[in-house]
């Protein structure tokens, strides 16, 4: 899955890594280039967006905890001229700064202390999602059991066709999209019960359960649509 | 022990009840006085009027009592020295036993506002000790429990940094130990951290509604390493209704419950996973079927500290942050021995009133593509 060691070294990756904090530096730099990065380094949020400026970096590894600009901004501004994918590094108090950085535009988060294993996951996600030409609409999407026909607009679970109504197959569409992705509650109402909905996150929720009750073998321990709890969802991949 | 600054108007009005309370004391022994004279001596009548003296300087300061051993001398020869019904006195010998009367119960009245002020300092030092000891338990137990995890982590990075003479499932073997014992400090720390974000205020909840299953689905995956689906029994009636919980907290509720049962039920027991609907609140309930509570710890075990009988690592602390959670959502937390075995601990989440749109609409295209 990761990119060929062996790989030319221009063609590698090139991921930003945006920290402050040394030690946690120190282990990336060492962990990436094992697995076929190049790292690019910057320590505050200004240079964070010089660096993406001059770099191109092909990923953002973006620590929420910075201390100039924070992240959220960070993330805000680089939005408003890249589609570089962004991954944000947020400690446990910062719950809804990492929201609100996914809210800005960051593909997906990572919660300190994270596993280099957990890390290299969504990197390859995001670059994958990245890579994509465009979000496709003739595509077929399967994880595990599970087989969705976007295309054709049909769900199948272990081989039968499930049938799910207009809303439940708008909300399951838009996790595939961004399969492998968290996407947060206010992007999944926006996306499916658009801009009026914003604040009625049950909706999600409880289509959620539904969905849950027609394709998951156990809905109370699901294992394709995952609970980020207080964040959104993510469908899991294979 | 009340500071001078605190709001007047309620310590007047109890400074007010305290002198009242006097006065009726005082004219209570009076009348049990009228019941006795004639068949008692006037001994037995100072007897009553003194046990007045007292019990008003038991409940009130030295003013109320003072008040009293004065009235209580007044009454005694106004009512029942002759001539009666004056304050006049016929035989001056009452005039020494005036005299002795007021100083007993004037000495009285001091010892017993005394002793009630030694008995609320004394409760005062008691509180303060329990803090003392609260504090040097966590000194204690965060310097053994951080240092146990820290002193594997440094003997087994320092092992692998002599590299070379170490045979290949050695390493992998420290390499596993300084993962494990990471994650274990994390736990320890992040423990540490709620309970003094639980402590420190009131709890700010990021209340949404939300579905029971969803909540109790996000733990069980977070459990899945420690608690493989097997071993999990789950029983969630399809007619619950929504929550209006923190989510983060509620997932960290039943995470820390999970754990509790894996810890003392051992890495074999089996868990049970149980809501039902009451009605005003959600009963959610986790059974294991491990060797149960020591009797009569039920209550001791939401304590902060404490640890069960077989001195098992951690703070103790993960009840304790149960408990937080569960009383900041207005829910009650309690803990039974089940039978035939195990232990379980319930809790509830109140149920007030629903979403605006409990059910948000398909529109029109119901059952679509």
């Amino acid at each position: 899955m990761d990119p060929e060691p062996a790989a030319p070294e221009a063609r590698r990756p090139l991921i930003l890594v945006v920290e402050d904090e040394p030690q946690v530096m120190r282990v990336l730099r060492a962990a990436l280039p094992g697995h076929g990065y190049r790292v690019a380094e910057a320590t505050s949020g200004g240079q964070a967006l010089v660096e993406a400026a001059t770099r191109t970096p092909d990923l953002v590894l973006l620590d929420l905890g910075l201390p100039d600009l924070d992240g959220v901004e960070v993330t805000r501004r680089l939005r408003e001229w890249s589609r570089v994918p962004v991954i944000v590094i947020s400690a446990r108090e910062q719950e809804n700064d990492k929201i609100q950085a996914l809210d800005a535009g960051a593909d997906d988060y990572i919660t300190k202390p994270f596993a280099t294993g957990e890390l290299l996951a969504r990197i390859r996600v995001a670059l994958r999602n990245a890579a994509r030409a465009a979000p496709d609409g003739e595509s077929t999407f399967e994880t595990g059991e599970l087989r969705v026909d976007l295309g054709a607009q049909r769900v199948f679970v272990a081989g039968e066709e499930v049938r799910l109504t207009r809303t439940e197959y708008r909300l399951l569409a838009a996790l595939v999209r961004q399969a492998g992705r968290v996407v947060t509650h206010r992007q999944l109402l926006q996306e499916v019960w658009g801009p009026g909905a914003i604040d009625q996150a049950h909706y999600v929720r409880i289509y959620m359960g539904q969905l849950r009750h027609k394709l998951e073998r156990d809905p109370a321990r699901p294992r394709y649509l995952l609970t980020e709890t207080g964040v959104g969802y993510r469908l899991k991949e294979d | 022990m009340r500071s001078e600054d605190q709001d007047p108007a309620p310590l007047r009005r109890a400074t007010v009840r305290a002198y009242a309370a006097a006065i009726a004391t005082v004219v209570a022994c009076t009348l049990v006085c009228r019941a006795m004279v004639g068949r008692f001596d006037h001994a037995s009548l100072i007897m009553v009027y003194l046990a007045g003296v007292s019990v008003v300087a038991m409940r009130g300061g030295r003013g109320p009592s003072a008040l009293a051993a004065a009235l209580a001398v007044a009454a005694f020869d106004f009512f029942f020295v002759p001539p009666h019904l004056t304050f006049a006195v016929a035989d001056t010998q009452f005039l020494v036993t005036f005299a002795v009367m007021l100083a007993v119960g004037l000495i009285i009245a001091t010892l017993a506002v005394r002793v009630r002020e030694q008995a609320e300092a004394a409760e005062r030092i008691r509180t303060e000790a329990e803090r003392e000891r609260l504090r040097h338990t966590l000194l204690s137990s965060v310097s053994h429990d951080l240092r146990t995890p820290l002193a594997a982590i440094t003997g087994a990075a320092s092992a692998l940094l002599r590299e070379g003479v170490l045979a290949e499932e050695t390493r992998r073997d420290l390499l596993e130990t300084i993962s494990e014992e990471s994650q274990r400090l994390n736990h320890l720390v992040t423990n540490l951290l709620d309970m003094t974000r639980m402590e420190s205020g009131p709890l700010r909840l990021g209340r949404e509604w939300l579905p029971v299953e969803e909540v109790v689905g996000s733990a069980l995956v977070r459990m899945e390493p420690r608690l493989p689906a097997a071993r999990v029994e789950t029983s969630l009636p399809d007619d619950l209704p929504l929550v209006s919980v923190d989510a983060v907290l509620v997932e960290q509720l039943l995470v820390n419950l999970l754990e509790n049962a894996v810890k003392y039920a051992g890495p074999e027991a089996r868990v049970r996973v149980r809501a039902r609907r009451e009605p005003a609140a959600v009963l959610v309930e986790i059974q294991d079927d491990g060797p149960g509570l020591p009797p009569g710890d039920e209550e001791r075990v939401f304590e902060k500290f404490y640890r069960g009988p077989s001195h098992q690592r951690g703070f103790g602390l993960g009840l304790a942050i149960c408990r937080a959670i569960v009383t900041a959502h207005g829910g009650r937390i309690w803990a039974e021995n089940a039978a035939p075995r195990g232990a379980v601990i319930r809790f509830t989440l109140p149920v007030e009133g629903a979403p605006r749109a409990a059910t948000p609409g398909e529109g029109t295209d119901r059952d679509g593509p």
